[in-house]
């Protein structure tokens, strides 16, 4: 059973993508979304048996490395990390692909389509399920490849090409880091089983574990799009909608945070790196929403969302909160899910357009929609009892309960984060749905909710963003909950959900809601009552460099062009033109043959015709011979002990062989 | 008659190592944690079940936290007057 959960999902894509034609697209389609389904259902036994029963389940299909120092096997391994976070991946997965039924109905190559997103589901399964890091990374690189041929799926448009290259380039530099990280633990620990490196860490070098857990960070924030590699994100939305759904809400940015959750044993030995993350996931969050203020495309705003609610699964992180962390990354699959599928339908519904700016007005014409987007924001701005809440406001008081300078900087940031969310939240959903029409009067016609397939799915989701926080709120975050085994290791001295639940002052836990309330009314007040001041807004030169420095993302594109790009074009040029064709071609077979061709040409040169040549090389030669022979006896000594004479004798002979110009 | 309820309170190393308490509540109150955990496993770990226990376990962390505060404020005082 647990075998097939990983195997149908692979199965599907074989079957879409290789017998495309003969299955058809509605073939592809069903056997496509039974396997996922099929594998949903037994994702959820597996919650079951191996998360509620505690069960863990481990798997050797047989040795895949055997040599004398390295063993590495096939082998998965489901604990209760594993199946939570198998059971986000999958139920998003089955349901992005239902939705993608209607979604791409009119488009050509969905058998493609379907099997990369059968292909990319199966990757992720094996990233989380692999038993051993050797796994887990052939998992990795397959949703790093898959995704590459997802965001590009529309390969004739200049821009998803551009955008499909800048996010597997930015990955490959992760993933490069995380490969040396993989490579110290193997050097370190001499086995690349988690087991045998978890149980080895508290008694290894503290330096050693820091530099391995920065090296995996690199790969994490590459992949969980955290600052400085996050800039790929924003981009990949020239992706189609589902697409977008599933691999930059739900599974492809989970899978950094997955690699640090399943780390956690190492991070807990490693106080200089757990500080880094929080710093960096703060960071993030904050940079992230900004960015996300003043941006124009319905998709890009979300993805920074996605980009700032990753910063704050970085902040958990960081602050030894690894369930937090988790909860939250199952949380935001859903609701994030739900608010990228909903703008997928309002896309398709208006005309293609996706320019909030060209829109309002919509709630009349897409009340379901509008009702799943309005649940989705409400979630993700942590609206008490809603499921983002129990893990996004426990951050912030676990933040504050740190009692540090880390927890402090995670608070502050975090919490008027909190308070940016909602404003763009809000922004986004004054501009879709309520302001007044701004779009054309045919895209207003023609707009029409969606048909059933898609609005199955954003029904479900709906329902997971209003009531999943609830109901696994105790599971995840509860006081002393033992639920996930061994599977999480926090470090007994981190443990801070005491202090944040007993010591914080009412204020500090309600400043995020705060926040977050007088967001999302300055957000419907401004855009309702005094929309002239945002549209004056780059009347005047402060709010002009705002805006272009808002928009421009912080100019993270540009410092990257600029200096990292550029700079790498230049070292590669230098190393074509003036080492790969310079030193090594000299000294290599073009270098070795153009030796001898000219050796042979010299010594053709000493035939010269002139007698007294001829009886100075016979000289030559005899005194050579006779210095070989007697030069020990002579002067008493070896002649390779002599090494001036051996340099004379050398010099002489190229001078001879080397026949001066002047006889030509 | 602290001690009394710390002892009754708290569950011995075999008792926590038996019922594989996570090693961070491994505290004062681990004796409560045992029939809490008991509990959410038998109810699937719903918020609206086990809440006598909850209730029980979450007094006990409080008055521990309080216990600790009392502990660290009489030390700090301590140490400001050995500095004075």
């Amino acid at each position: 059973m647990y075998l097939s959960i990983i195997i149908l999902p692979l199965l599907g894509s074989i079957v879409s993508g290789f017998m495309g034609r003969k299955v058809g697209v509605t073939g592809s389609q069903f056997i496509t979304c039974t396997c996922l389904i099929l594998s949903s259902v037994l994702m959820t036994i597996a919650f079951y048996e191996v998360g509620i029963s505690a069960s863990p389940v481990n798997i050797n299909l047989g040795s895949w490395v055997d040599s004398e120092i390295m063993l590495i096997s096939w082998e998965f391994y489901f604990d209760q990390l594993t199946v939570s976070l198998g059971l986000a991946v999958l139920y998003c997965s089955t349901l992005i692909h239902i939705y993608s039924i209607d979604y791409l109905s009119s488009d050509p190559h969905i058998q493609r389509f379907f099997s990369y997103l059968s292909a990319f589901t199966g990757g992720m399964l094996m990233l989380i399920c692999g038993g051993n890091f050797f796994v887990m990374f052939v998992g990795w690189e397959t949703i790093g490849v898959v995704s590459y041929l997802l965001i590009n799926f529309y390969f004739t448009r200049i821009q998803a090409n551009k955008a499909a290259m800048l996010a597997f380039t930015m990955n490959r530099s992760g993933d490069m880091l995380m490969s040396i990280g993989f490579f110290a633990i193997f050097a370190v620990f001499g086995s690349l089983n988690y087991a045998s490196v978890f149980s080895l860490v508290p008694y290894m070098n503290e330096v050693a574990i820091s530099l391995i857990g920065l090296l995996l960070l690199g790969g994490a924030l590459a992949k969980s799009a955290n600052i400085p590699l996050h800039s790929w994100l924003p981009g990949s939305m020239e992706a189609p909608t589902p697409v977008s759904a599933l691999l930059h809400a739900a599974t492809l940015v989970t899978a950094g945070v997955y690699l640090l959750l399943r780390c956690s044993p190492i991070l807990e030995y490693t106080p200089t790196v757990l500080l880094i993350i929080t710093l960096i996931g703060s960071t993030t969050a904050f940079v992230a929403a900004t960015c996300g203020l003043l941006a124009n495309d319905l998709k890009r705003i979300i993805a920074f969302s996605t980009i700032s609610q990753l910063g704050y699964m970085m902040m958990a992180i960081g602050l030894s909160q690894y369930n937090v962390a988790l909860m939250h990354t199952v949380n935001h699959a859903f609701f994030k899910a739900l608010l990228f599928l909903g703008a997928g339908a309002v896309i398709h519904s208006f005309a293609d357009q996706q320019d909030v700016r060209k829109m309002g007005g919509l709630i009349k014409f897409l009340p379901f929609t509008y009702s799943v987007m309005l649940v989705g924001s409400l979630s993700l701005l942590a609206t008490p009892f809603l499921t983002g809440f129990y893990s996004k406001d426990l951050i912030l008081e676990l933040a504050a309960g740190a009692y540090s300078f880390t927890g402090l900087y995670a608070f502050i940031l975090g919490s008027v984060t909190a308070g940016i969310t909602a404003f763009y939240s809000f922004r986004l959903i004054s501009l879709v749905f309520l302001t007044k029409a701004n779009g054309q009067k045919e895209s207003y016609l023609n707009s029409h909710e969606s048909a059933l397939p898609v609005v199955i799915p954003l029904l479900v989701l709906a329902l997971f963003s209003i009531f999943f926080g609830y109901v696994f709120s105790d599971l995840f975050v509860g006081l002393g909950s033992d639920f996930f085994g061994n599977s999480l290791f926090i470090h007994p001295n981190n443990i801070t959900i005491i202090e944040a639940e007993f010591s914080l002052a009412p204020i500090i836990k309600l400043l995020p809601a705060i926040f977050s309330i007088s967001g999302a009314f300055l957000a419907i007040f401004m855009y309702h009552k005094t929309p002239e001041i945002l549209i004056n807004l780059t009347e005047y030169k402060l709010g002009r460099k705002i805006y272009s420095f808002l928009n421009g993302k912080y100019y993270f594109d540009v410092i990257y062009n600029h200096y990292v790009v550029s700079q790498g074009l230049r070292v590669g040029y230098k190393i074509s033109k003036e080492i790969d064709r310079g030193a090594i071609e000299l000294l290599g077979p073009y270098g070795l043959t153009n030796t001898f061709i000219n050796t042979g040409v010299n010594i053709g040169k000493l035939d010269t015709g002139i007698i007294t040549t001829y009886s100075l090389y016979i000289t030559i030669g005899l005194l050579s011979l006779l210095f070989l022979i007697f030069a020990p006896v002579l002067i008493d000594t070896s002649i390779f002990s002599e090494i001036r004479l051996i340099i004379i004798y050398f010099a002489s002979l190229i001078l001879v062989l080397n026949p001066s110009k002047t006889y030509k | 008659m602290a001690s009394e309820t710390m002892a009754e309170t708290m569950a011995s190393r075999e008792e926590v190592k038996a019922n594989r308490v996570p090693l961070g509540w491994r505290d004062h109150c681990s004796a409560l944690l045992l029939p809490l955990n008991v509990c959410r496993k038998k109810n699937y770990y719903v918020p609206w079940e086990c809440e006598h226990e909850r209730h029980i376990y979450e007094k006990c962390q409080y008055d521990d936290y309080v216990r600790r505060m009392k502990a660290l404020s009489k030390q700090k005082l301590a140490e400001r007057e050995a500095a004075e």
